[in-house]
């Protein structure tokens, strides 16, 4: 009995190691491509049922991002995080193992933030915008999109 | 007409129902006014969002219900009250196969190719298993249907789906978290 226990520990760690794995290779592709993220984020969005409204996600090479957002054409030369944050700011700034991430408030719109993501090894930037529920300001939540006529209780949860 | 039957066919109608409505009208399935009522309600809300997820699960619906809940609840919660989701619905369907004795049915009917398919998932029932939970293009509880129908253990089962599971559920939670949020603190 013991053994067999022994056995069937031994195939749920090691499915469990490879599974873990597969999903971390996946994790990675993702996070470093563009293509990848671009048809990862917006397939999770759509399958979600979440609009536009609430989050406006796209991903960018670092040389599409350059000459889309700052209208230059980027050189290997380039430090490319140290251009971003002339022109952005260090605005809610964490840095990690593989990732930056900042969260910028719209100078226009102060409850419109933009998370800009910024992988350092890899060719990858992306960016989300949403709108905050400022109300609360110790929890600053996500405002969900709503249409103008819809109602905000939950019996119209269900449409 | 026995009691059994009329439930499998109200069963059945369910399912269809379920599944049909996700197809042809999933605007019909908006979730948005959980946000209201995690604001007002923080207790309530994981347990409403429990049942709504665990609802799903069993009539076959894909749940739409990841981001929702990325946006409303912080990670860890979000991670227990899906897997507490995914683990009661298995169960149900695990159980309510049994009931409906599906696999006295398959046994009488198809016997050779159960003997078959029991010979050929011998000791591989559990990598099988996990990998159906983590493929996020079928719906976990269709193997669990097969697996009770089977006859195989119901700890294998529900710990092949809680591997598989709690992995893919780790990772769209992390991803969703870190595309939304910015980090996951």
């Amino acid at each position: 009995m013991a053994e067999k226990i022994k056995k069937y520990l031994k195939i749920a760690f090691y499915t469990f190691l490879t599974f873990s794995l597969l999903t971390f290779i996946f994790g990675f592709l993702i996070f470093s491509n563009p293509l990848f993220m671009n048809l990862f984020a917006n397939s999770l969005i759509k399958f979600n049922d979440i609009d536009s409204g609430t989050v406006n996600f796209q991903a960018y090479s670092k040389e599409e991002f350059a000459s889309e957002f700052f209208n230059i054409s980027l050189t290997p030369e380039d430090d490319f995080i140290k251009l971003f944050e002339s022109h952005y700011g260090t605005e809610n700034k964490k840095e990690r193992i593989f990732m930056i991430t900042y969260d910028i408030q719209d100078p226009n719109d102060k409850s419109r933030y933009t998370i800009y993501g910024i992988n350092k090894y890899m060719n990858l930037v992306y960016k989300n915008t949403r709108q905050l529920d400022l109300s609360d300001p110790k929890h600053k939540r996500i405002k969900l999109h709503r249409s103008e006529d819809e109602r905000h209780t939950g019996e119209k949860g269900f449409r | 007409m026995n009691f059994k039957k009329i439930t499998f066919y109200l069963w059945i109608i369910i399912i269809l129902g379920g599944m049909t409505t996700y197809l042809l009208f999933p605007e019909k399935l908006s979730f948005s006014f959980l946000e209201e009522t995690a604001a007002n309600y923080p207790v309530e809300a994981p347990i409403i969002y429990y049942l709504l997820f665990s609802f799903q699960r069993v009539v076959f619906m894909p749940s739409p219900l990841i981001l929702v809940g990325t946006l409303i609840f912080n990670p860890i919660e979000l991670f227990v009250v899906n897997m507490a989701g995914v683990m009661t619905s298995a169960t149900i369907v695990y159980y309510f196969s049994r009931y409906l004795e599906c696999d006295v049915y398959l046994e009488t009917k198809y016997s050779k190719y159960t003997h078959k398919i029991k010979a050929k998932f011998m000791d591989k029932e559990l990598p099988l298993i996990v990998g159906w939970s983590f493929f996020p293009m079928v719906p976990t509880n269709l193997i669990v249907y097969i697996v009770s129908s089977l006859r195989i253990n119901v700890f294998k089962c529900l710990l092949g789906v809680f591997i598989g599971e709690s992995i893919i559920n780790a990772f769209y939670i992390i991803t969703a978290t870190m595309l939304i949020k910015g980090s996951l603190s």
